[in-house]
C-alpha cells in the first residue's frame, strides 16, 4: 500500500516535522509514503527517513517533487514472465498490476526484450509508467510504477481518444484459431484498460450458439465457452447479426446468455464511431 | 472510551465552549449515517461547523446545501471552480498582490482528488459514525493544552501549515484527513465573517485515534498544573 | 468377393489421414473417436488385401461405416451454422462419404 500526502508550499525544516509525524502516525508500519512537495522542502527529509527506518527516493513530478519514503526492509514485488507466449506477459502483469494501488511498484522480468516492449505499450496505456529498465544475469528487466487510469475529459470524439475496442468476427466455431483469436485479443484489450465490444456476423455467430462453444478446444487453451464466459463477466458487450443468425435458424432463445442480438444499424454505429478501434478476425 | 465519554471530558476538562466537531466525508449516499438528514438551509461548510459545535446540530450537506465552492470543491464535494484555480478569485479579493501568487497557494491548498457525496457533521459527543477528523475553535490556551497533549506520548513537534484561505476546509479538515497528523489554522476571512469564529478563537483538526490518549494526557495536566 | 473396392476404399483412407489432419487443425485440434475410427479402419483394411480373408474384410466394411458416421457426428454442428467455413472440410468429407459406397459394393460384389 502506499499512502500519498500532498504538503506542498510548506518549507523545511516544518515539512521534515510533518513528515516524522506522519510516518510516525501511520496505521501500517509496512506503508510506503509518498510526500509531494515543493523543491527545496526536501532539505532534512534523509535524516526523518533515517530516524523512523526508512530509505528515501526523491524524483521530479512536473513543478513539485515526489519524496517517497520506502520502509527498509520492503522487498519489491517481482514477477518473471519469461517462457510466456503472448499474450500471456500482458494479462499477467495486467492483472498482478490491477490489484495495486496508484503509486505501488511491480518488478517484471524476462529474457525477451520483446516481451518487455509489448509490456510497457500495454501499462502505458493504461496511465502507469516504467521507472527504470536494466538487466539481471541472463534476464531484462522493468520497474512499472502504477499510475492513475487518466480520465478523457472534454471531447471524447477526438480520434486521440480510442480507448474501445470493437472485435469483428465472422469466422466461427469451424476455424478455431480465429474463433479463440476473439476472446484473447479481447483479454489483452481489457487488461489495458481498454471497453470491449465483440460483434459476430456470418459464420461468427456459430459462437454464440447455446452449447457450441462448449465443443472448441484448442490444446494450449481452455475450451472456447469458458474464455467467452470470462469476458462477458468481465464487462465485454457481446453482438450477434440478427440476420447471419436468422439464416443459421437461430433466435435470441438460441443464443448463450450474455449474447444479445443486434442489427445492422447497431453494428454501422459501433464502425462510424471514432473512440472504438476496430480490428476484423 | 467512546465518543460520547470523550467528547464530554474534553469539554469538562478544557472549559470548552460548545463541543468538539466530528466530521466525516460521506463518498457515496450509503456512507451518510442512518437518520442523519440533509441541513435545512444552504450554508458555508464553515457554518455547518459552528452550528454542530455551538447549537448541538447534526446532519450532512450535500452539493446542494454547500453554499462556498471553494469549501466544497476542497473536500470533493464540487469540482473547483475556474476562478479559484486560475487564482482570479483570490487576487481579486485582495489576499494576493498578482494572480500568480494567487495560483501558487490555490495550487499548495490541501484538497482531495476523489469525488465525494456529502459532509456529515455532529458535536463529537452526538456523533454516531466514525470520524475523519474532529475539529474544534478554541481560544489559544486551550490551543496549547490540545497540542501538549498530542504530544504527550512521544513527545516532538507539531508543525502547521495555512495559508489565510480555507481554514476551517482546507486546513481544518482536508489536511488532518489526508496526513493523518494534527493541523493548526488561524481561520479565514469568510469563517470569521460568515460563521462566527470569535477574535479570539483559533482552529485545530485532530485525527480521530489520538483522542483517547489526549484526554488521558489533559486529566495529567489538569493534576499536576490545575 | 471382389477386392478393387476395398483397394479403392484404402486408397481414400490414406488419403482422409491428410485432409483429415488440415480439418482436424481447423478445429481446433480435437483428437476424437473419429481419427480413431480412420485408423483402425486403415489397419484391418490393410489387413483384409493382403489376407484376402473375407471376415476381415466385412469388418473393415463395417469399420469403414464408422468413419463415415464419427465424421459427421464430429462435423455436424459445424456445418450446420458455418456457411463460410464448410468448404475448407469439404475435401475431407468429400473423401469420407464415398467409404460407404465401396464398403457396400465391396460386400455384395
Amino acid at each position: 500500500m502506499v499512502k500519498t500526502v500532498k504538503a506542498l508550499g510548506i518549507r523545511a525544516p516544518n515539512a521534515g516535522i510533518l513528515a516524522g509525524n506522519v510516518l510516525r502516525s501511520l496505521e501500517d508500519p509496512k506503508e510506503e509514503v509518498r510526500f509531494i512537495v515543493s523543491p527545496g522542502a526536501e532539505a532534512g527529509m534523509d535524516a526523518v527517513a533515517r530516524k523512523y527506518g526508512y530509505s528515501m527516493e526523491v524524483s521530479r513530478l512536473e513543478k513539485d517533487l515526489e519524496i517517497r519514503m520506502i520502509p527498509s526492509g520492503k522487498t519489491l514485488e517481482e514477477i518473471d514472465v519469461t517462457g510466456e507466449t503472448c499474450p500471456g506477459p500482458v494479462i499477467i502483469v495486467g492483472e498482478r498490476l490491477s490489484a495495486l494501488a496508484v503509486g505501488e511498484r511491480l518488478k517484471v522480468k524476462s529474457t525477451s526484450p520483446d516481451t518487455l516492449a509489448d509490456v510497457t505499450v500495454a501499462i502505458t496505456a493504461s496511465g502507469s509508467r516504467i521507472l527504470g529498465e536494466g538487466t539481471e544475469g541472463d534476464r531484462h528487466v522493468i520497474t512499472i510504477e502504477k499510475g492513475e487510469k487518466k480520465e478523457k475529459t472534454g471531447d471524447t470524439l477526438s480520434a486521440a481518444n480510442r480507448d474501445r475496442v470493437l472485435v469483428v468476427q465472422s469466422n466461427g466455431t469451424g476455424n478455431a484459431e480465429r474463433a479463440y483469436a476473439t476472446f484473447i485479443f479481447s483479454k489483452v484489450a481489457v487488461s489495458m484498460g481498454k471497453k470491449v465490444t465483440i460483434f459476430l456476423l456470418m459464420d461468427g455467430v456459430s459462437i454464440a450458439r447455446k452449447g457450441s462453444a462448449a465443443g472448441v478446444k484448442h490444446p494450449a487453451f481452455a475450451p472456447l465457452d469458458q474464455l467467452m464466459d470470462e469476458m462477458i463477466k468481465a464487462g465485454v458487450t457481446m453482438y450477434a447479426c440478427e440476420l447471419s443468425a436468422k439464416f443459421r435458424g437461430m433466435t435470441q432463445e438460441d443464443l448463450a446468455s450474455g449474447v444479445k442480438l443486434a442489427g445492422a444499424a447497431t453494428y454501422i454505429q459501433l464502425l462510424s464511431d471514432p473512440s472504438y478501434a476496430v480490428v476484423n478476425f | 472510551m467512546t465518543y460520547e465519554t470523550i467528547g464530554k471530558e474534553l469539554i469538562e476538562i478544557l472549559g470548552l465552549k460548545g463541543s468538539p466537531v466530528a466530521v466525516k466525508l460521506a463518498r457515496t449516499p450509503a456512507d451518510v449515517p442512518a437518520g442523519y438528514e440533509k441541513m435545512a438551509k444552504k450554508e458555508r461548510h464553515c457554518q455547518f461547523v459552528q452550528d454542530a459545535r455551538l447549537k448541538g446540530v447534526t446532519g450532512y450537506a450535500t452539493q446542494a446545501e454547500h453554499l462556498c465552492k471553494g469549501g466544497a470543491a476542497v473536500m470533493g464535494i464540487e469540482p473547483s471552480p475556474d476562478l479559484v484555480a486560475d487564482g482570479t478569485t483570490y487576487q481579486k479579493l485582495g489576499n494576493f498582490k498578482t494572480v500568480e501568487g494567487a495560483v501558487e497557494t490555490v495550487h499548495a491548498i490541501p484538497k482531495l482528488d476523489e469525488t465525494y457525496y456529502a459532509s456529515v457533521y455532529a458535536p463529537l459527543d452526538k456523533a454516531e459514525f466514525e470520524p475523519d477528523v474532529v475539529v474544534f475553535v478554541v481560544t489559544p490556551r486551550q490551543a496549547l493544552r490540545l497540542s501538549q497533549a498530542y504530544l504527550h506520548t512521544s513527545g516532538g513537534r507539531i508543525s502547521s501549515d495555512y495559508s489565510g484561505i480555507q481554514s476551517l476546509c482546507a486546513d481544518a479538515v482536508v489536511a488532518v484527513r489526508q496526513r493523518g497528523v494534527p493541523n493548526m489554522t488561524l481561520g479565514c476571512n469568510g469563517s470569521r465573517k460568515y460563521s462566527g469564529i470569535a477574535e479570539d478563537e483559533v482552529i485545530l483538526g485532530f485525527p480521530p485515534k489520538e483522542l483517547e490518549a489526549m484526554v488521558e494526557a489533559l486529566k495529567t495536566f489538569r493534576q499536576k498544573w490545575g | 468377393m471382389d477386392m478393387t473396392y476395398q483397394v479403392i476404399a484404402l486408397a481414400i483412407l490414406f488419403g482422409s489421414i491428410v485432409t483429415g489432419f488440415i480439418a482436424f487443425r481447423m478445429q481446433g485440434m480435437k483428437l476424437a473417436p473419429h481419427f480413431g475410427a480412420i485408423i483402425l479402419a486403415l489397419i484391418v483394411t490393410l489387413a483384409a488385401l493382403i489376407t484376402g480373408i473375407s471376415a476381415i474384410a466385412v469388418v473393415a466394411a463395417f469399420l469403414q461405416v464408422i468413419v463415415t458416421f464419427t465424421a459427421y457426428t464430429q462435423i455436424y454442428k459445424i456445418l450446420r451454422d458455418n456457411f463460410q467455413t464448410a468448404p475448407g472440410y469439404s475435401a475431407h468429407l468429400a473423401l469420407v462419404t464415398m467409404l460407404p459406397v465401396l464398403a457396400i459394393a465391396g460386400l455384395l460384389m
